[in-house]
């Protein structure tokens, strides 16, 4: 399964917030620029003779295998927080 | 799964498959067995699921005693390196020899096309034990580097 959200926390001295933002919308987004990108990648699969549904399985798991990843960074009081789940 | 590894098991009686064959199905069905939600590898072992890089690092801010520390956590699934290698194997025999071609120049010597799911499963299996420590007292940055 692809990441469908990711989990921002900002902590700073004054003030903490935590955002969820829905990871779906951006695949969704991404969508009509995948499509205009699927000749290319069948030309570009033919030329180095690449199996393309491999190929697609293969960045499939690749954006599933994102889900877990975490990055905290603190400076001083600062405090930034992401994890994709 | 016990009919799988059973099934591995005759392969390797019936001679169909050698020992390393066999062992690297074993392997690969414990790793299956690990992503499917259990944590215990073939012979019992905890398998690490994430690589954790923790990173602190102190900079002078030009006063005395005024020193602001910076702490980095990163915690990436193992699985994401499985499937970046897996993704390896599909870039092309020149590609990949122009890529080591410039990892050679950049004093690497290293061959990617060595780089395969199956050594990749002994890597981590060898990162189980293993913490990388850097400190660097000059500049003042701690690494650290371990499977979890």
């Amino acid at each position: 399964m692809i990441p469908m959200l990711a989990d921002l926390t900002i902590e700073t001295p004054r003030r903490r917030f935590r955002l969820w933002l829905p990871l779906f919308l951006v695949w969704v987004l991404l969508l009509p620029f995948f499509l205009v990108a699927l000749p290319f990648a069948a030309i570009a699969c033919a030329v180095f003779r690449i199996n393309p549904f491999r190929a697609l399985g293969l960045l499939f798991a690749l954006l599933a295998a994102v889900s877990g990843t975490e990055v905290a960074v603190q400076r001083r009081r600062t405090f930034i927080f992401i994890r994709i789940v | 799964m016990l009919s799988n590894r059973k099934q591995i098991l005759d392969m390797l009686g019936e001679g169909k498959v050698t020992s390393d064959e066999a062992d690297r199905l074993l392997a690969a069905l414990g790793t299956n067995a690990e992503t499917n939600g259990g944590t215990s590898g073939t012979n019992g072992k905890i398998w690490p699921k994430y690589l954790r890089v923790l990173v602190e690092a102190e900079e002078d801010e030009g006063g005395v005693g005024d020193a602001a520390l910076t702490k980095v956590n990163i915690r990436v699934p193992l699985q994401l390196l499985r499937a970046g290698v897996r993704l390896a194997s599909l870039i092309p025999r020149d590609a990949s020899d122009h890529v080591n071609v410039a990892l050679r120049a950049q004093g690497v010597v290293f061959d990617i096309n060595q780089l395969r799911p199956e050594n990749l499963e002994e890597l981590i299996d060898q990162l189980r034990d293993l913490t990388i420590d850097v400190d660097h007292s000059k500049n003042k940055v701690k690494v650290r580097v371990f499977c979890e």
